[in-house]
């Protein structure tokens, strides 16, 4: 843990400055709207502040519901004392160095200096341009602005007789090491992972794209939790349209709290009964930086560590950042790994119903006897066998995942071998059918995306259902109505099979098979508005010899 | 109506699995040809003789290129009137869809399921098809799409894995018997092209880029014409002609004469799972010909909810179609099907035009520009 002084949270982009003096209803940009407020909860807070520090003292304290971590420090300043001062701050929220360094003691040093004798609203000024060393100090003149800002982890200066409250950016508090990413490790490239505090993330992003086109645009979402959202995209290469959108439907959302991107991922949603997830999420800073340079969209939320980008369509499932880290041979032939590892996660135990229901004949003649002679004693069909195995996989997965991390090791790999051995001797399951679902477990886990994997656990079921009904046939059926849903899926208008179905051949450079980069020399149609992404023909090529040199 | 729009790459595999599916199932080319072993040309002239009759279709088409049939017979003749041109267009695909429905149920019940009843997967497949065009006309062209290239490279592949057994003198002597039994059955093969290029009809208004038509509609059937021919050729030198013209479904039955090495004994499964995703790509699009035709007759805004409805009458008519599978093969013959085929599509077509023609009425222009834009539609 450090205690991480997090940059200025209302960004400075071109868009918002975040400038001393400027006003901290203004500072959240064009885009932005204050979905859900301080003020739009209680009509008490939007009021405008009293000259009274006293009076706006005791309704900062009534706003908040009068917290223990509250801080109210009251100075007096001028030569006789005369201006009567409150610094008001969250103790957890705020950085007390900055408090007491850059205002307390820059206040008090100067303290019964004349450079206070003077009507309020000059002290005010005063204050604000030559007292108070913080980065940045902001202007509110309503309570809701100034419980809203306190409540991020800045310092309210009230000065008596004057009717504004002096915003000082000292938001600083206990937060997570940049770390790993935990759920999306790789072999090769950078270590790094977003945390929960969305001005790291933003900075993560910032140190891989050095560019003044990376525009990010804050929101504030949950009428209750006040969530800030932060909205990143790169202007110039994803495409006007597709941003809007994201702000409708961002600004769209009407809820209480946001205390997870997942939160969010559900409100956005094209189709959000479909079993299939239309956005992607990723705690990699390289991943949305490089969806940011396709043309893409990412949002980044506070307190939550997973960035959701959008427009994502099926095939950005299939893909790993580490597919664009090595050589595109071997990106190539990982990917069609995980496309084998799909497939069999969803058909083999299907298949497997199938076969010793119907197709029988389809096997060897000494594979049939083999796995006839393994159910013998079985009491159960092959759907039956196959249902009852693949629900204790799932249990002992679910188990493995929520118990503390040596135990549910130990759980899982003790219960896996333990109820399989027990299961076949108690003639309950046939060592083929372990076997399948043990293939089947780990080709699940080659799905690069989880919410991926979640969906194909979810059909397999189905699939062995109709495989029991009709075999081969069944299983037909069910994959063309699977494709055939995922043909009518969009993800923010863009369709979900693309470049697949509809087919635009010239993007299958990055589908199956991973082209080298030289080839790519365009972006990605349905994103980028953009599309040249490089010069082309960038082939690499040997030094040309001299003829004396040729040969040997 | 959400106006839905297909590429021209969509097209050609639209027209390539309606004609495909019941050129894979039960390759009529062997059974009308009296003397087999000159069968697998029999497609080759058929494509020649319907090609006069598909170009004057698409020509009578592009004249009408915003419009599908239903639309042209309903402004030019009124709802009622239209009805006349309308209803005979719509029950032939319905006839073909049933026929296509029942076509498969006989074949899983002559070998891997016979313990199945056929209603089972007749009600099954079009259950699938009426979902999966229930979701928009995109998307169940999407699955022909992603799907159909894949069941080709396994039907090429399964006939392929026969060649080992193959014996090529079956196919002698050349037309040891003159032509005379090679032109016999070409005309109803010439029919069947010319009713699977038909529902075009009903979908060319939907074509991105309809100036491509032609160019579509000859390789399609060009394709499916050399498919067949190829199939006729790979099932006369694996069984020997006659014992290829005695199979009711040819393909499958050298799909299960097949062995890949000691690792899958017979590969009918893997034709089962051909023929099944060419039935459904058919009924897919023949349940949106009739959906969408009633639809517009009845000047309805949306063809979906017409879907379940027309599925069911597919099952119904698939169930009631006939009592053996020797009443198909009366169907088939030259005396019967041109008639049967054309005259409900082909003749209402001509006779639609002529009276376009003599009112002097001309087409809509299509509309320009794709009609998905917005968020995220993607780039022409």
């Amino acid at each position: 843990m450090s205690s991480g002084r997090p940059p200025r949270r209302l960004l400075g982009t071109s868009e918002h400055g975040g400038e001393s003096g400027e006003s901290a209803a203004h500072a959240r940009g064009p885009a932005a709207t204050h979905t859900g407020s301080v003020s739009g909860d209680n009509p008490e807070t939007a009021e405008p502040l009293s000259g009274s520090r006293e009076a706006n003292v005791a309704q900062i304290r009534k706003v908040l519901g009068n917290p223990p971590d509250l801080a109210v420090r009251e100075l007096s300043l001028g030569t006789g004392g005369q201006v009567a001062v409150a610094v008001i701050a969250l103790t957890g929220m705020s950085d007390a160095d900055v408090i007491n360094e850059n205002i307390l003691k820059s206040a008090t040093l100067e303290a019964r200096a004349d450079l206070f004798d003077a009507e309020p609203a000059v002290v005010f000024d005063r204050l604000r341009q030559l007292v108070l060393t913080v980065t940045t100090v902001l202007q509110a003149a309503t309570l809701a602005e100034v419980a809203d800002q306190i409540l991020g982890g800045d310092t309210a200066v009230l000065v008596d007789g004057h009717p504004v409250a002096l915003i000082c950016d000292t938001a600083g508090f206990k937060m997570r090491e940049i770390g790993e990413p935990i759920t999306e490790g790789l072999v090769r490239g950078p270590r790094e992972a977003f945390t929960e505090n969305l001005a790291t993330n933003v900075t993560l992003l910032r140190r891989k794209i050095r560019s003044p086109r990376l525009r990010f645009h804050e929101l504030r979402i949950g009428a209750v939790s006040q969530t800030r959202v932060t909205v990143a995209h790169i202007d110039g290469i994803a495409r006007p349209d597709i941003i809007d959108e994201v702000f409708r439907r961002l600004n769209g959302i009407r809820t209480d709290a946001i205390l997870e991107s997942g939160y969010i991922e559900e409100f956005l949603e094209d189709h959000p009964a479909s079993w299939f997830p239309q956005i992607d999420h990723t705690e990699r800073p390289d991943k949305v930086a490089a969806a940011l340079l396709e043309g893409r969209v990412a949002i980044l939320t506070n307190n939550t560590p997973f960035a959701l980008i959008v427009p994502t369509v099926f095939i950005h499932f299939l893909q790993s950042s580490e597919d664009y880290y090595e050589r595109s041979v071997f990106a190539t032939a990982v990917r069609l790994v995980r496309v084998l590892g799909i497939v069999v996660a969803v058909v083999l135990p299907a298949a497997y119903v199938a076969v010793i229901t119907i197709h029988q004949e389809i096997l060897p003649l000494a594979l049939v006897l083999s796995v006839a002679g393994s159910r013998e004693g079985n009491p159960f069909p092959a759907l039956i066998e196959a249902v009852i195995m693949e629900a204790v996989f799932e249990l002992l997965r679910e188990a493995g995942v929520r118990l503390p991390r040596p135990v549910g090791q130990a759980v899982s790999i003790v219960g896996g071998l333990v109820i399989g051995e027990a299961a076949v001797r108690a003639g309950i399951a046939s060592p083929a059918m372990v076997v399948v679902v043990a293939v089947t477990g780990i080709a699940n886990f080659s799905v690069p995306a989880f919410s991926l994997a979640l969906t194909l656990r979810l059909l397999r079921f189905l699939m062995m259902l109709l495989a029991a009904l009709m075999g081969i046939p069944g299983i037909t059926l069910a994959a063309l109505a699977v494709l055939g849903h995922m043909a009518a899926l969009r993800s923010f208008g863009v369709p979900y099979l693309s470049p697949i179905a509809p087919a635009r051949y010239g993007q299958w450079l990055d589908v199956l098979v991973r082209a080298p980069r030289w080839a790519m020399s365009r972006r990605p149609a349905p994103f980028a508005q953009d599309r040249v992404r490089q010069e082309p023909a960038q082939k690499p090529m040997p030094p040309r010899q001299n003829r004396s040199e040729k040969g040997g | 109506m959400k106006r839905e729009q297909v590429t021209t790459k969509q097209a050609l595999f639209m027209l390539i699995t309606l004609r495909m599916t019941t050129g894979a199932l039960s390759l009529p080319v062997l059974t009308l040809t009296a003397k087999g072993s000159d069968a697998w040309m029999v497609p080759l002239l058929a494509f020649c003789a319907a090609l006069p009759v598909i170009l004057a279709l698409v020509a009578i088409q592009s004249r009408f290129p915003a419009e599908t049939l239903v639309q042209v017979a309903v402004r030019l003749t009124g709802p009622v009137l239209g009805g006349l041109f309308v209803l005979p267009v719509l029950c032939e695909f319905l006839f073909r869809s049933a026929l296509a429905l029942r076509q498969y149920a006989d074949m899983m019940a002559s070998g891997p399921m016979p313990e199945t009843p056929g209603e089972a997967f007749i009600i099954l497949v079009a259950l699938f098809s009426a979902y999966i065009i229930r979701l928009g006309l995109e998307p169940g062209i999407r699955v022909i799409e992603v799907a159909l290239p894949l069941a080709m490279l396994a039907l090429l592949g399964l006939l392929a894995l026969g060649v080992k057994e193959m014996d090529p003198k079956s196919l002698k002597p050349f037309l040891g018997e003159g032509w005379g039994p090679v032109l016999k059955p070409t005309p109803t093969i010439a029919t069947l092209f010319i009713s699977d290029v038909f529902p075009l009809v009903m979908l060319a208004p939907r074509l991105e880029n309809p100036r491509q038509l032609v160019r579509v509609v000859l390789t399609s059937v060009a394709v499916s014409a050399a498919f067949i021919a190829i199939a006729a050729a790979v099932a006369i030198m694996f069984f020997s002609a006659p014992e290829a013209r005695a199979q009711a479904f040819p393909l499958f039955s050298l799909a299960r004469a097949i062995t890949l090495a000691d690792i899958i004994e017979r590969l009918d499964a893997f034709y089962l799972m051909v023929i099944t995703i060419m039935t459904t790509g058919q009924s897919i699009l023949l349940f949106y010909c009739i959906a969408a035709g009633l639809a517009q007759w009845l000047r309805l805004q949306d063809y979906r909810p017409l879907v379940l409805p027309v599925s069911m009458l597919a099952c119904a008519g698939a169930l009631l179609l006939y009592e053996d599978r020797v009443e198909v093969t009366r169907l088939q013959q030259p005396q019967v099907a041109p008639f049967l085929l054309l005259l409900p599509t082909v003749g209402v077509m001509f006779l639609l035009f002529l009276v376009a023609w003599m009112s002097g009425a001309r087409g809509k222009q299509p509309r320009t520009g794709r009609a998905e834009a917005g968020p995220g539609g993607e780039n022409p």
